[in-house]
């Protein structure tokens, strides 16, 4: 379908406006906090294509789950404009937007915290079923036996409550209720980021079927770059409410270009001890004493290159295109070899104690941890 | 407990540790250690009698799933089971068996000879306390100073782990800290005494990975300099790799596989240890085709398989994998062994044909 006043593609998307499911568009979600604003989400702009997987990664606070529950509006957004298959959500009124959501569900991260622990496992998966109006019994049981049979859970777990399943079968539990409504776009939060590696596994392979299957469109939000990598086709960093960069899955893995994304991939363990400890290591800095915010790079205080660099402290890059459809949000984009330079000089400069090495180029106010930029 | 097939005599010289490392008077000897709770339906077992030992300077890693006994080991390690659970088994730390300690002499050693880093930082300290109160307090409970020379410490301990402004910094509360200083704090406090054994139970867990990376590279410095030996209890297998002399892999309670970390990883014994390391999901995994899985859950403690506890999940599990639970085997002479039947086969590197019947699922 094609959106109506189809609005002006935001930097580094990939898919043609005609085959775009989601476009979000300069999303905003600021939280009050006493005199505080806390800018969890500032001006994110991205497009997800129909059938196709996108990667949202970052770390711990870097507003990757506000942005899912703010495209959800779960979390109604403080700025910033969602449209789903053309339709401006922010639009909608509670009715419509109730019919809507019928279309875009969310598995959340902790499947037992997720579910009612009073409730047997098939009145958990039946719910939106009945909270969407269906009263028809058969209709309503004929319906959650197929979801059983699609998630790969035995129908002698179905009067079943969730204390007695394990976490990676409770999960299959959150993605059968997910799919109940039939819905064409499912948001995955950290969907197996709770599961062991064996289990984890079985359920990324399970999402993959049940895409192809069912034909859905996933934004598949997570910590975990290997894993953002095996299932998303497109893809963006985010770091304290920003995009830092975005693209094509295999254009960001082959040329990432802003030193926080060379961080994060020079970062996870590979579970090879001859490749793990051969490995060049990007340095990177540890949240440390907020900084006086001068309106530059939020990354500057952590950054090999920013830190030496006045216009990184001062001026708020945007996002740019380096590639097809591959955009980065820094004064110097780098090829790999350059930060690992860089940070090495950084080292050597710190007295080969990198973590001790917080200063920066603006004054350090002291204080609390600077995991958000704060006003 | 479930049916148990009958157990076969342990070989005692597959105990020793399997890094040459590890030569000498071992630091921790661990002998027939088991971890039991009564419970309405009778007594389960999550930890099943497992022997080990660790040498000084050594690293070794304890690997395993949720509900494998990781954790629960580390805690019988230092005797912080409590009724309903029973531990039963040896531990001996320098020599001196820690089950003839009463409560004054053991709380000497734990923090002292031993001590721990748990996974979450904010829950291990004081939140009404600062950070330099609390380093200084532990530093005077295992070391006579006074309280300047205290200060004194606990800034240089600050400084070591990465701490910038150490004096100022002791004047914070935990909740001014981010996750990673809060664990280099942890750290800190405890290193103080010098321990000569670092139990660090998922250490870096909570942490994002870059500051992951951060925390464990400052560990990995700090151990190295003092020789200080540590047992990594873990749940992802890169962590490991890159910290670790020694891997045990973890299983149903047993240790299913103890391996130097360079063989481990290229060349698993253990079928289980195999299938988990196909498992994981890296940044080399083959994204066109689907991921390899090991089919079906762990066991419970309360409902373990006959025989071998993998056999249900195992490829290669055979018909006296369903009957008898193997004894470790060894794997070369460095005291590496494996758990498995068929170690003999897998170690000649002979393909075995996966054996499809009722035990494969």
């Amino acid at each position: 379908m094609i959106s109506p006043g189809a609005a002006p593609a935001p930097a580094g998307v990939a898919p043609a406006p005609s085959d775009a499911l989601v476009v979000v568009e300069n999303l905003v979600k600021h939280y009050r906090t006493g005199r505080q604003v806390v800018r969890a989400v500032d001006g994110v702009s991205f497009t997800i294509g129909r059938g196709e997987t996108f990667g949202l990664v970052g770390e711990s606070g870097s507003g990757k789950s506000t942005v899912a529950r703010a495209i959800l509006r779960l979390h109604e957004p403080t700025a910033g404009r969602v449209l789903f298959d053309g339709v401006d959500l922010g639009s909608l009124g509670p009715h419509e937007l109730r019919r809507q959501r019928r279309l875009m569900q969310i598995v959340f991260q902790d499947p037992f915290a997720s579910v009612n622990r009073r409730k047997t496992l098939s009145e958990i998966i039946a719910g939106p079923l009945v909270f969407q109006g269906e009263r028809d019994q058969p209709k309503i049981q004929a319906r959650v036996a197929r979801l059983f049979d699609i998630v790969g859970l035995s129908q002698a777990y179905a009067h079943r409550h969730p204390h007695e399943i394990s976490g990676g079968q409770c999960q299959r539990v959150g993605i059968a209720r997910a799919l109940a409504l039939e819905p064409s776009f499912v948001i995955l939060d950290e969907a197996v980021s709770s599961l062991d590696v064996s289990v984890r596994s079985q359920i990324l392979n399970l999402l993959k079927q049940l895409q192809r299957d069912l034909g859905l469109t996933y934004m598949f939000v997570s910590h975990d770059l290997a894993i953002v990598r095996y299932m998303a086709s497109n893809m963006a960093v985010m770091y304290a409410g920003r995009i830092v960069e975005v693209g094509p899955r295999d254009e960001l893995f082959e040329r990432p270009q802003h030193p926080y994304t060379h961080a994060l991939m020079g970062a996870i363990p590979v579970p090879d001890p001859e490749r793990e400890r051969a490995k060049t290591k990007v340095l990177t800095l540890e949240a440390g004493p907020a900084l006086v915010d001068r309106g530059g790079c939020r990354y500057v205080a952590r950054c090999p290159i920013g830190r030496s660099q006045e216009v990184c402290a001062t001026v708020d890059p945007p996002l740019a295109a380096v590639g097809a459809g591959h955009a980065v949000a820094c004064h110097f984009p780098q090829s790999a070899e350059s930060v690992v330079a860089a940070s090495a000089a950084a080292a050597a400069a710190a007295g080969g104690a990198p973590a001790a090495a917080a200063a920066g180029p603006p004054a350090t106010a002291g204080g609390a941890p600077a995991d958000h930029a704060v006003t | 407990m479930t049916v148990q097939g009958p157990r076969v005599a342990r070989p005692p010289d597959v105990r020793a540790a399997a890094s040459p490392a590890a030569s000498g008077a071992p630091v921790l000897d661990v002998r027939n250690l088991s971890v039991s709770f009564a419970t309405p339906a009778g007594p389960v077992t999550p930890v099943r009698d497992i022997s080990f030992t660790v040498a000084p300077g050594q690293r070794v890693g304890l690997v395993g799933e949720s509900g494998s006994g990781k954790s629960l080991t580390a805690l019988a390690l230092m005797r912080l089971i409590h009724p309903p659970g029973r531990v039963t088994g040896q531990v001996f730390l320098g020599g001196t068996d820690l089950a003839r300690l009463d409560g004054r002499e053991l709380a000497k050693v734990r923090g002292g000879q031993v001590a721990m880093v748990y996974q979450d930082p904010m829950s291990a300290l004081n939140p009404v306390q600062t950070i330099g109160h609390q380093i200084v307090e532990a530093i005077q409970i295992h070391a006579d100073l006074g309280a300047r020379d205290a200060r004194d410490r606990a800034a240089s301990l600050l400084a070591d782990v990465g701490l910038q402004d150490p004096l100022r910094r002791m004047r914070s509360y935990p909740h001014e800290f981010s996750g990673g200083m809060r664990q280099r704090v942890m750290i800190a406090m405890a290193m103080s005494a010098n321990p000569a054994l670092l139990i660090a139970d998922e250490p870096t867990t909570a942490l994002d990975v870059t500051t992951q990376a951060l925390v464990l590279d400052t560990l990995s410095r700090l151990v190295a300099e003092r020789g200080t030996a540590v047992i990594l209890i873990t749940h992802d297998l890169g962590v490991a790799a890159g910290f670790c002399d020694d891997i045990q892999v973890m299983y149903a309670g047993r240790i299913v596989e103890r391996a130097p970390a360079s063989r481990l990883f290229r060349a698993p014994v253990h079928p289980y240890a195999e299938a988990l390391l196909q498992s994981i999901c890296d940044l080399d995994a083959d994204i066109t085709t689907e991921l390899p899985v090991i089919p079906g859950q762990p066991p419970l403690p309360s409902a373990l398989p006959s025989g071998c506890a993998f056999h249900p999940r195992c490829l290669y599990a055979l018909d006296v994998c369903r009957t008898t639970e193997p004894a470790p085997f060894a794997v070369g002479t460095g005291g590496a062994m494996a758990e498995c039947h068929r170690t003999d086969e897998r170690i000649a590197g002979v393909v075995i044909a996966p054996v499809v019947g009722p035990g494969v699922r």
